[in-house]
């Protein structure tokens, strides 16, 4: 007897939601895409214009047959949208679409700049679709390491990006929300996407689409917290913001961009951080190509002086 | 026979002359309710950035309800050509700009709204004198030639 299986079943609800919120043409190439290999697990989805479309699954980058217009990536960056453009327009101009269901549009085209700043993005050129995705106990290793510590210290979570530090962060944060003896913890998710694909019902102080550094400021004068939890720290103010409020005695746990540890003292931004001993651990996430388990590289900061 | 007939023609051409009068004040009516909804997205997308179906689902107004759930198609129902064909390209790209472009828009939008209605509105009442002198002057000849 021959069994049919239904693969549509098989989808996550990641890949069911961006299906219905793309240009037909693309989600019906898709969706044949994954019947044809229904072991397939797409992380990503970056159409460019006039080139063919790459889906990245495990770090490997399939190219497709599927050759992607200007017109799809304009009635893609619609449909994306909501048929909205302007009520994104925030978060264009920091370049990306919140889709909705945790799932981020990175998009990129011609910035129009209008007193050094960027008003706007116009002709879009590429559009890199980013699935949240769990990783349940990826955040173990740096639990385990606050846990020693009696959840009384500051780290800072370095690797390149697509790595996954963003994932760590938000295992991370569900274990610590979580605790039976909960520990007064504010998160700051400028890009709303420490928490998506989490549902946490535990108490958590959350700063949603904040500025990075105001959020820090805001939630050690008001929030009482013993535990702020913020992603990439890339500027000089959310570096100032992070060493104020640990200079109010409010641990951290930060990430930022760095391959190795001497790239991050070679960081202008984070070296007035590791001078003034803010974090007590950095630790280097890496991660082989096509591995879903991460290694770590521990470095104690306390003793260490740049 | 004939008299009964002569009065049925005038009063049929004195009733087309006010149903076209009707006709056209629904007319203006109605652009002036479209000027109204595109006000309300203007200003809807200039302070709240409010996304497209809400600004549909939360404005009142049975015309524009009409327009959305034919996806404007039914435009030249209560327009004319040329007003519908510009209306029809304004709400087919709303939505596919920027704030500033939307708003730009708006604005373009409301200012040939408002050149029309007030092109319609002068040129109303000469039209209703020519339509109700045509139709009794017609219907007169009609009822000369019966009897």
């Amino acid at each position: 007897m021959k069994i049919q299986i239904n693969h549509t079943l098989k989808k996550d609800k990641h890949i069911e939601y961006i299906l219905s919120k793309l240009p037909s043409k693309i989600s019906h190439f898709i969706n044949q895409y994954l019947k044809e290999y229904p072991q397939l697990k797409i992380d990503e989805i970056r159409l460019h214009s006039n080139s063919f479309m790459n889906l990245i699954t495990s770090f490997k980058t399939i190219r497709t047959d599927l050759f992607i217009t200007e017109d799809d990536i304009l009635e893609t960056s619609s449909l994306l949208c909501s048929d909205s453009i302007y009520s994104h327009f925030d978060t264009i101009k920091n370049g990306y679409i919140n889709v909705g269901n945790g799932i981020r549009a990175g998009i990129c085209g011609k910035a129009t700049i209008q007193s050094g700043q960027i008003t706007g993005i116009k002709d879009f050129s590429s559009i890199n679709i980013r699935m949240p995705k769990r990783i349940y106990h990826a955040g173990d290793y740096v639990f385990d390491l606050f846990q020693k510590n009696n959840y009384k210290c500051s780290v800072l979570l370095y690797s390149p990006p697509g790595v996954g530090k963003t994932t760590i962060l938000r295992e991370l944060v569900y274990r610590l929300s979580t605790l039976s003896n909960p520990i007064r913890l504010s998160v700051i998710d400028s890009r709303e996407e420490i928490l998506s694909g989490l549902e946490i019902n535990a108490s958590l102080d959350l700063y949603l689409s904040y500025p990075k550094g105001e959020a820090i400021n805001l939630a050690t004068r008001t929030m009482t917290p013993e535990l702020i939890v913020c992603d990439e720290i890339t500027t000089r103010e959310e570096a100032i913001a992070v060493l104020n409020s640990v200079n109010c005695g409010v641990n951290i746990i930060a990430t930022t961009h760095a391959s190795s540890f001497n790239e991050l003292n070679a960081k202008e931004q984070i070296l007035p951080l590791i001078n003034n001993k803010v974090f007590d651990y950095a630790i280097g996430i890496s991660r082989d190509i096509g591995a879903t388990r991460y290694k770590f590289t521990l470095n104690s900061l306390k003793e260490c002086l740049v | 026979m004939k008299y009964l007939g002569s009065v049925l023609i005038l009063c049929a051409c004195i009733c087309f002359s006010f149903f076209y009068e009707i006709k056209e004040k629904n007319k203006i009516e109605n652009l002036k309710k479209i000027r109204d909804f595109i006000n309300f997205i203007k200003i809807k997308i200039d302070f709240f950035l409010t996304p497209q179906n809400q600004l549909f689902s939360e404005y009142n107004c049975k015309l524009i309800n009409e327009l959305y759930n034919k996806n404007f198609d039914n435009l030249d129902v209560y327009f004319d050509k040329e007003t519908a064909l510009f209306l029809d390209d304004y709400f087919k790209n709303l939505g596919k700009g920027l704030k500033d472009e939307e708003i730009s828009r708006c604005k373009y939008t409301l200012a040939k709204l408002n050149e029309i209605i007030t092109k319609y509105e002068n040129e109303l009442p000469n039209k209703i004198k020519v339509v109700r002198t045509l139709a009794i002057f017609g219907g007169a000849c009609v009822i000369l030639l019966i009897i």
